[in-house]
């Protein structure tokens, strides 16, 4: 399933994606929680692909 | 048919020959439809192409029967989701019912989404579906599955993982 193709996401920047998705779902986020989420998103292409 | 040195294509081929119309014959009884016996007969046999090997063998039926039931099985599967895909369609109001291209997307998402959440713990799979599908919170799924809210972030984000990779792999718009 994984593995194929260009656009392929690693099973651990899905999970990473995952656990942002989770924390932003959290009744009071704060801007600092939104800040890590921004800056884990442009760390790399794949993040932002996966996101 | 070519003459072909892989062993394989040999085995299946001669299954092919030998047994591919009382396959459909069998397949018939079960979904009273010519046509979707003589579709799930080549998938059996397509099934068979895609495994290592083919073991030698006695009882060439019971083994085909039993390759064959489990094609039955995913084509009943896939027609309960099919059916209830429908159902949920036919209650959106006109102005946002998507398009027959985008209907056919997503159905093959939902079947291949059904699919991989078919394949997690059974746990994983509630903990996540309680979640995104009923909207229920973490501390509330916690209770229900008997399991702390770190765990069940934990089942949430290793289903959610899967469905992210499945997604791309798919390479969906």
């Amino acid at each position: 399933m994984n593995g194929q193709g260009a656009t392929s996401i690693p099973g651990e920047v899905a999970e990473q994606a995952m656990h942002w998705h989770l924390e932003l779902q959290e009744p009071a986020v704060s801007a600092a929680t939104l800040a890590a989420c921004m800056s884990w998103r442009q760390a790399h292409p794949l993040h932002e692909h996966a996101w | 048919m070519l003459p072909s040195s892989d062993p394989l294509l040999c085995d299946v081929a001669l299954l092919y020959r030998q047994q591919h119309s009382w396959l459909t014959r069998w397949l018939r009884q079960r979904l009273n439809c010519s046509q979707s016996a003589a579709d799930l007969a080549q998938d059996t046999f397509i099934r068979l192409l895609n495994k290592e090997q083919v073991p030698q063998l006695h009882a060439p039926r019971t083994f085909l029967a039993k390759v064959a039931q489990s094609v039955l099985c995913n084509h009943y599967r896939r027609q309960k989701l099919e059916r209830a895909y429908l159902e949920a369609l036919a209650m959106l109001p006109e102005p946002v019912v998507p398009s027959l291209e985008t209907q056919a997307i997503l159905l093959e998402t939902l079947i291949a989404l059904d699919a991989a959440l078919d394949g997690l713990e059974r746990p994983v799979r509630e903990a996540f579906l309680l979640s995104q599908v009923d909207g229920l919170g973490h501390a509330e799924i916690a209770q229900r599955l008997a399991v702390s809210v770190t765990t069940v972030k934990r089942y949430i984000i290793k289903a959610g993982a899967l469905c992210i990779m499945l997604d791309h792999s798919l390479d969906l718009p």
